[in-house]
């Protein structure tokens, strides 16, 4: 299948990019396109008009790192991210969790900006991002924001980007003293996720100090595990404790039932996931 | 800008211009406008890697890209590999190996190997899997595909040697 026509904006600069937002109502953004264009072509969505991010001079792909905060930009690869040695030592449940994104050809064009836009509960990189409170920059008509990505996930597809605003860039905090995991359950590499989860705990002397626990098609929106975030601080990571953090964790959810798998047994995948990737921090 | 626009892409070294619509696709441009029929379209959604190609050196998935955003680049696809008839190094073990029963898959098999070798001269077992894990064979089982890229990075590694 062929997308229908649109028209197409290749704008150079994120100011250009804002002004083609904000007078073209129904202007879509192009970041790598295996999101969007999938979409396009089945005909699912069919935007009348098509604005690429990929000549915008300030957008070029970049990993910085400015002290203990490592900058990501929007247009950074799941390639390059999988790949990059700092990213790895400092952070490296974002480096598993874009490896673990479909497969090689995917990986070098998509960006973490599309994955996350998107609002979709089974995109990796909203789990590992979620684990790692990262803040989100846009840009828009009326200038620069930061969203927390603890508020950015809103609903199925919604997101806190208003109409006209384009993400930036990622800033996540340096922690690699914390542990941290990213473990996926699929058919194969290119099937549409069972489940996953993103880790990131820090410990002292055997005792739970901070932890976030990032669930993935596990509901409507990339989601935390906040009740079993809160019931493991203070606590020793012993089996009874992460058992308990994990029926914690999966008691409420109601991940949705599709062809890959039930509601059932995503949470018993959930469940599982939570506590291997626990114990795998302790012995 | 609505309309057809101009796209200059380089393929396999030599320069190909037209005006296109800006929904057609990438794979669409090489097999139709440049005339090169080497890349397939196997599942047209983004599973199967037939038509995988290099742009710009890195491998993707040509149904899932719009030609308009390969303007100014340069792709090499299959028919880039073999010179004068004689087939590459990696393609002579893909016949070696009986790395290919009907063929469709072959073309996307042998530009995610030439990527995969690209990056990593020397790739075990695992990340040669993993690297053509975009790519689906219905025929081999991809045992033989496996082999085959074994013994091109061997091989390429002793062709290399014997330069040296
Ligand atoms: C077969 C297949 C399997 C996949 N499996 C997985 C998987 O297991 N896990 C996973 O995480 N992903 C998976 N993906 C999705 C993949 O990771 C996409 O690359 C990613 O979700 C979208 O990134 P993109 O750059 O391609 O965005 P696009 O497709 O270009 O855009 C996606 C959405 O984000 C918007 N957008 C893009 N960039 C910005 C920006 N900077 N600011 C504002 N809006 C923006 C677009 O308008 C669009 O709505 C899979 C895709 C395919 C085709
Ligand atoms: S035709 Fe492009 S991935 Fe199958
Ligand atoms: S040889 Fe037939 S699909 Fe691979």
């Amino acid at each position: 299948m062929r997308p229908r026509p649109f028209d197409f904006y290749q704008p150079t600069s994120i100011k250009e990019a804002s002004e083609i937002l904000h007078s073209h109502e129904d202007a879509k953004p192009l970041a790598g396109g295996q999101s969007l264009i999938p979409m396009m072509k089945l005909r699912i969505f069919s935007p009348s008009e098509i604005m690429s991010l990929a000549k915008i001079k300030e957008m070029k792909p970049y990993i910085s790192e400015t002290g203990q905060i490592l900058k990501i930009g929007a247009m950074a690869t799941h390639d390059m991210i999988h790949r990059s040695d700092v990213l790895r030592n400092a952070v490296p449940v974002l480096s598993e969790a874009a490896g673990e994104i479909a497969d090689q050809q995917i990986r070098n064009r998509g960006t973490i900006g599309g994955n996350i836009a998107h609002g979709d509960p089974s995109t990796n990189l909203s789990a590992a991002l979620l684990a790692l409170d990262a803040e989100i920059e846009v840009q828009g008509i009326e200038g620069t924001r930061i969203i927390p990505i603890d508020e950015f996930f809103l609903d199925l597809f919604t997101t806190a980007l208003d109409h006209g605003e384009i993400i930036t860039e990622f800033r996540v905090k340096a922690s690699p003293h914390t542990k941290q995991k990213f473990m996926k359950v699929a058919k194969s590499d290119t099937a549409f996720p069972m489940a996953f989860v993103a880790l990131n705990v820090g410990l002292s002397e055997g005792f739970v100090e901070n932890a976030r626990i990032a669930l993935g098609v596990a509901g409507p929106t990339p989601l935390r595990a906040l009740e079993a975030e809160k019931f493991l601080l203070k606590k020793r990571l012993d089996s009874e404790v992460i058992t308990k953090a994990a029926q914690i964790a999966t008691k409420d959810l109601e991940p949705p039932s599709d062809v890959h798998a039930s509601e059932e047994y995503r949470k018993q995948l959930l469940s599982t996931l939570i506590k291997r990737g626990l114990s795998s921090f302790v012995g | 800008m609505s309309g057809k626009q101009l796209v200059n892409i380089e393929i396999n070294g030599k320069k190909y211009s037209a005006e296109v619509e800006p929904r057609l696709l990438l794979v669409d441009f090489i097999r139709d406008t440049a005339k090169l029929k080497g890349t397939h379209i196997g599942c047209d959604t983004t599973s199967c890697g037939a038509c995988t190609i290099l742009l710009d050196g890195k491998s993707i998935k040509s149904c899932t890209m719009f030609a308009v955003e390969a303007d100014g680049s340069k792709i090499s696809t299959v028919e880039s590999l073999a010179t004068d008839g004689k087939l590459n190094i990696l393609q002579n073990a893909f016949w070696e190996h009986h790395a290919l029963q009907c063929g469709y898959c072959t073309p996307g098999m042998l530009m995610s190997s030439t990527f995969l070798l690209s990056r990593n001269p020397d790739p075990t077992e695992e990340e040669i899997r993993e690297g053509i894990a975009g790519n689906i064979c219905r025929c081999t089982g991809y045992i033989n595909i496996i082999k085959a890229v074994k013994d091109a990075a061997l091989v390429m590694s002793a062709e290399t040697g014997k330069e040296k």
